[in-house]
């Protein structure tokens, strides 16, 4: 075939050759409804997207019967921010409820927490993953999600001095999200640490579901405890 | 006019890099209120059709103008004086420029063009960016994305099968709609580049090419106009972007023509009226070049700008800005500049011998009032009905 100027059905074809390709192989990685793929979505356009409240999804890979969601219940009662806590009918499949596919046995379930709009400032994760942990459970995921545009503020008491502590920070965080590293961190656009305040801020991916469980144990990894983790929103 | 391009420089800068977190919220009811009850935003309106109109009008003239400067004005100084005036004259209403060394720089614009989104191509890559550093890409996928986008660069940079390459960054264009058709929108002067790419011969390895043909300027200057007049409306919708940019840098806030085109409106709306003046200046640019209408001049500003925020104000995180500095470039000294009001000018010529003056006049001024009335209200209205919850 001789390829010659004048031919526009070649480069015609190529882009949609290529852009199928590309398209293909995002999907090949992440599947996911076509819709998302296709950026109805994700970028907030969608009528899902817009209707959602703010919401906490807690994955417990123990939660079999009513007495542990009594339990698990009473333990978030005193968050007085957490106004809605229900358990999602649809149990979890080992596929879609371990992403990092490790069994997973037939008990566990998932909690939504819901929120009010103007109390989004209140919430704090770390006190949330506390008595979650003080009731005898441990949430494998902790996601948020329904606000666009958002970021995530850990507070860390140690964050001493600019040259190390500073410094770990950003290059382990920047490490920690090498696809190669095995984490995810899907959701993060970009973090920034500031010495002065003692406080880790993770930038968000527009319209993304934040994994904060995945924040608070990528923090722990790096030797840091985080007194308190809130969330904002971004304009 | 140099103030005119400062506007579009905010508007270029990327919402990842540049900080852009309002300090005070907008008066959003100022945004969906109809233009008949909303005379502030009316009257950026009429201000940016009234100066459009001029320059549209000047162009219908700028023979006659032309002619009149440099028989009467110059005729009175020497030869060398009015061969630079003949030069300067020709260079802004976009005639040819019959002098070598414009000729010869416009042949290193060109290998400029070719060859430097292979360079952003590559910084993108590393890091972790499709495009440009603005878009991220997922990290379960980066790999191959990365080094797709570096296969590409090489083809470019070496200049090799250049159909291939143009159709590449047309594809990754198409893909970018995965992550919303804004951010397609966003990354519209790529594909000047491969415009050029896609019409370039197969062989392009074994060639020199250093000129572009009327058919290939068009198209730069029609991709960029574009995309220019689109995210100019894109900045009126999205608000809250702009003025996040100008809380964080005011500096942006005093530019003379964004603020030449809010003259007459309420103080009280300072900030509203800023954002609807600077997404109506880019519009404005855009339009200009869209239609070829002194598109050296413009291009020369743009460049200017983008190459100052690339250099001095934001830095590495701008390099995108290439994609739009080389096809303005070549624009600038390029001698195949068309323009779409050119057919217009010769049916008038041809009134004028048949009809006379008048109706040269009236055949002129009309379409220049009416198509600066056309352009600028029905989408700055349009634009005050749109739901703008999903931002």
């Amino acid at each position: 075939m001789k390829f010659t100027l004048g031919k526009p059905v070649y480069v015609f074809t190529m882009t949609l050759v290529w852009a199928a390709s590309l398209f293909a192989v995002d999907y090949g990685k992440h599947l996911q409804p076509l819709s998302v793929l296709f950026g109805m979505e994700r970028e907030g356009f969608g009528d899902a997207a817009r209707r959602a409240n703010p919401t906490i999804t807690l994955w417990v890979n123990h939660l079999c019967c009513s007495g542990c969601l009594d339990d698990l219940r009473a333990a978030l009662h005193p968050l007085i921010w957490a106004d809605k806590v229900e358990l999602q009918k649809d149990s979890l499949t080992r596929q879609v409820g371990n992403q990092r596919e490790r069994p997973l046995n037939d008990f566990s379930n998932r909690v939504q927490i819901e929120l009010r709009a103007e109390d989004i400032a209140r919430v704090d994760f770390v006190a949330l993953d506390r008595a979650v942990r003080d009731a005898g459970f441990v949430a494998e995921h902790i996601q948020f999600g329904g606000i666009p545009h958002m970021r995530l503020e850990a507070r860390l008491p140690h964050l001493c001095c600019t040259n190390m502590c500073k410094l770990a920070v950003e290059e382990d965080v920047k490490i920690a999200r090498q696809p190669w590293v095995g984490s995810d961190f899907k959701w993060l656009e970009s973090i920034s640490v500031d010495r002065q305040q003692k406080t880790v801020k993770a930038y968000t991916r527009y319209g993304s579901i934040v994994d904060v469980g995945e924040f608070i144990a990528a923090l722990n990894h790096l030797g840091f405890a985080p007194a308190a983790l809130t969330v904002s929103r971004e304009n | 006019m140099a103030a005119v391009a400062l506007h579009s420089s905010a508007a270029q800068a990327h919402e990842r890099f540049v900080l852009h977190r309002l300090r005070v919220p907008l008066q959003n009811e100022f945004f969906t209120r109809s233009l008949v009850q909303n005379p502030d935003m009316g009257r950026i309106g009429l201000n940016v059709a009234a100066v459009l109109m001029a320059l549209l009008l000047i162009w219908m003239f700028r023979f006659v103008l032309q002619g009149f400067a440099e028989q009467s004005v110059f005729s009175g100084f020497g030869g060398g004086t009015r061969r630079a005036a003949h030069i300067l004259a020709c260079f802004v209403t976009d005639r040819p420029v019959c002098h070598r060394l414009f000729l010869r720089v416009g042949e290193w614009t060109v290998i400029m063009l070719l060859r430097s989104p292979g360079l952003a191509l590559m910084y993108s890559a590393t890091t972790d960016s499709l495009v440009m550093p603005s878009f991220p890409l997922d990290p379960g996928s980066a790999a191959i994305f990365k080094f797709a986008q570096v296969g590409v660069g090489i083809l470019i940079v070496t200049q090799t099968l250049l159909p291939l390459a143009g159709a590449l960054l047309f594809g990754t264009w198409l893909y970018l709609f995965r992550w919303g058709w804004y951010v397609a929108m966003d990354a519209l002067p790529i594909l000047a580049a491969a415009a050029v790419y896609a019409s370039s011969p197969w062989r392009s390895h074994k060639l020199t090419i250093v000129q572009l043909n009327a058919g290939q300027m068009k198209w730069i200057r029609w991709i960029l106009g574009l995309s220019f007049f689109t995210l100019g409306w894109l900045k009126i919708w999205n608000h809250d972007l702009v003025a996040g940019v100008g809380d964080n840098y005011p500096s942006v806030m005093h530019d003379p023509l964004v603020n030449f085109f809010a003259i007459g409106t309420d103080p009280h709306y300072r900030r509203e009226c800023w954002v609807v003046a600077f997404g109506m200046a880019e519009v404005f640019s855009g339009f200009l070049l869209m239609i070829g209408v002194f598109a050296r001049v413009w291009s020369l500003l743009l460049v200017f700008v983008m190459t100052k925020l690339m250099l001095i104000d934001f830095g590495w995180a701008e390099i995108p800005h290439v994609y739009l500095i080389g096809p303005l470039l070549a624009m600038i000294f390029s001698n195949e500049l068309t323009s779409e009001l050119s057919r217009f000018e010769v049916g008038y010529e041809e009134a004028c011998r048949r009809s006379g003056t008048v109706t040269l006049l009236v055949g002129m001024i009309l379409p220049a009032v009416v198509l600066a009335i056309l352009v600028i209200f029905p989408m700055l209205e349009l634009l005050t009905h749109t739901d703008r919850l999903g931002l």
